[in-house]
């Protein structure tokens, strides 16, 4: 036998040493933000987004053409942007909760996720716009009276620094737009079954190649989460002791890096596979879509609830 | 069964990556309609790109390669029509279920083969409920491919592909991953497809399951070329030959008459 495959005697073996936990540290087993991030998404892409739990429920818009939805969810977001009346912002938002009833959604955990976010990305986009130097009005409360005219580089700050009735307005009907279109974005994504979603886009003419790339980056999104977790466990287990930061920052850099390239090779097999089934470019789909009698009176009740609200407003 | 017409002819087959170095060395191959062939060598000898290039997903940098009595170019399948023509006639069962498995549910997945060569709405459904039943699927027909285990991926890959009804049936490493009750049940299927008529190609390190679904071994060296090309029992006997390949060492051997394996011996 050659001498390469003699096993070192070393391995063979046995490590005595004790296994016991170091009094003088017992440290949390405290994970990185990223791999809390992954392990997160993965679990929410997974339990909720494939698994498709609440598409599967028996509610109202579960029940609908999906066709008939995406339609009249477009022109429900369409008309909350359009409209500039506060009353019918907030009847529109209630309802979109009344939407989250029927089709029996956890409300509060879909509340969360909505109201989490919201303050962070549109909360702060609008909060410039509350202020007398964006939106000039009425002042509603007074923050600052300067004595003189008051230049800070170079600009010239109006003598009163408020918050303005119209400036507020502004702000509580762009919060309640983005909340009423997210709202619905979710909702229609979460009661329809990915599969049916697509094609209900290609019906309503949506680009072909738009509706693949959409389908493909939503089924290997999953693929790609749970790889780079891996990478991420694969690590943990070799790993003794505590990382310096420079190490942590190197190792993710190199699983970017890795992931890129497993990404590249696995789109070409991919793309190869769809090809060895006759793929050439445009895909074919059967559309097993028919409307029924609750899909026209859906129709009909946003039709009504559109136009009441046009009139009201 | 070697009396079929040539399905698949290579002559002088060259491929090479972009730095050169050649992953197929000057192939000479001839595949009859209705063989079952298993292609046997060492990790990274060429095996799969051989395979891809009968399935005409790559075509080889020099060297002539003919399907079907036709040359086949990589203008030629540029052409939709042809393209799809040719796809129909050649199925490929990748080694990564999940590169395979691209739908949203198994029932779209089977279902797409059939609905991009044109098939009519109510032969596609026919044929997919027909899949469905015979690979005993209909528990899972709506779940999302990604959710299936490692034996439910591979049974719907292998659904998705038989679905057009190939005349030619290429796996890559099929086995790898499976239980030895899927493994079986893959073994049994392809006995049969033989049986009807059906080329089989498979590449395996499987030495066990080569006796099973194959009359005719090629081998690869670890110089990417072919260094035997015979029946099935007469390559795996020439144990000289396949410790050269590197795909077996001294201590593989055979019981008389039964099946071949490992025994570890004391060092």
């Amino acid at each position: 036998m050659s001498k390469t495959n003699v096993i070192p005697q070393w391995l063979l073996e046995s490590d005595v040493s004790d296994f016991q936990v170091s009094r003088a540290k017992v440290n949390k087993n405290r994970k990185s933000f990223i791999e809390k991030t992954l392990a997160q998404l993965s679990d929410t892409i997974q339990n909720e987004f494939l698994s498709e739990i609440y598409a599967k429920k028996d509610g109202l818009l579960q029940k609908l053409d999906p066709r008939v939805k995406f339609v009249s969810f477009v022109l429900w977001i369409g008309f909350a942007t359009l409209t500039g009346n506060i009353t019918v912002l907030v009847v529109m938002y209630l309802s979109t909760l009344l939407l989250l009833f029927l089709s029996k959604l956890p409300i509060l955990k879909f509340l969360k996720r909505i109201w989490v976010f919201m303050p962070v990305f549109t909360a702060l986009m609008v909060l410039p716009a509350v202020f007398n130097f964006i939106v000039p009005g009425e002042p509603l409360w007074v923050i600052y009276q300067f004595k003189q005219p008051t230049h800070l580089f170079g600009l010239q700050l109006p003598e009163l620094l408020a918050v303005t009735r119209q400036g507020v307005k502004a702000g509580v009907m762009l919060i309640l737009r983005v909340s009423i279109s997210v709202s619905l974005g979710l909702i229609l994504t979460v009661t329809t079954p990915w599969a049916r979603l697509m094609k209900s886009l290609h019906l309503i003419k949506i680009p072909g190649i738009f509706i693949t790339m959409l389908d493909m980056a939503y089924r290997y999104i999953a693929v790609f989460v749970n790889r780079s977790l891996e990478m991420f466990e694969a690590r943990k287990t070799r790993t003794i002791g505590q990382l310096t930061y420079s190490s942590n920052k190197q190792f993710v850099s190199n699983a970017i890096g890795a992931l890129f390239l497993k990404s590249m090779h696995f789109s070409e097999n991919v793309y190869m596979a769809m090809m060895s089934r006759g793929y050439t470019g445009q895909v074919e789909t059967l559309y097993p879509f028919k409307l029924s009698k609750l899909d026209f009176g859906w129709i009909c009740s946003i039709i009504l609830f559109m136009t009441l609200l046009y009139i009201v407003s | 069964m070697d009396n079929g017409a040539i399905v698949f002819e290579l002559n002088n087959a060259v491929y090479s990556y972009l730095d050169g170095v050649p992953v197929l060395n000057n192939i000479n191959l001839q595949i009859k309609q209705g063989e079952k062939i298993c292609i046997l060598g060492a990790n990274g000898c060429g095996k799969s790109t051989l395979l891809k290039i009968l399935c005409g997903l790559i075509f080889p940098t020099s060297g002539e390669f003919t399907a079907f009595g036709e040359k086949i170019t990589e203008q030629k399948l540029e052409n939709d029509d042809f393209s799809k023509k040719y796809h129909k006639k050649v199925g490929f069962i990748f080694q990564d279920s999940d590169a395979q498995l691209f739908c949203g549910s198994v029932w779209d997945e089977i279902a797409f083969g059939p609905l991009q060569l044109g098939l009519g709405e109510r032969e596609v459904r026919n044929k997919v409920e027909d899949i469905i039943h015979m690979l005993n699927l209909n528990a899972i027909r709506d779940r999302a491919p990604f959710r299936l285990s490692g034996g439910e991926k591979k049974k719907v890959a292998v659904g998705s592909v038989l679905v057009t009804n190939p005349e030619v049936l290429i796996l890559d490493e099929p086995t790898n991953g499976l239980d030895p009750k899927t493994q079986r049940w893959l073994v049994n299927l392809l006995i049969q497809l033989n049986k009807a008529g059906k080329t089989i190609i498979t590449s395996t390190h499987n030495l066990e399951l080569v006796q099973e679904i194959s009359d005719r071994i090629i081998v690869f060296s670890e110089e990417h070329q072919i260094v035997a090309d015979g029946p099935t029992h007469q390559v795996l006997d020439d144990k000289e030959l396949l410790i050269n390949v590197n795909l077996i060492d001294e201590y593989y051997h055979k019981h008389e008459g039964t099946h071949s394996h490992y025994h570890i011996h004391n060092y």
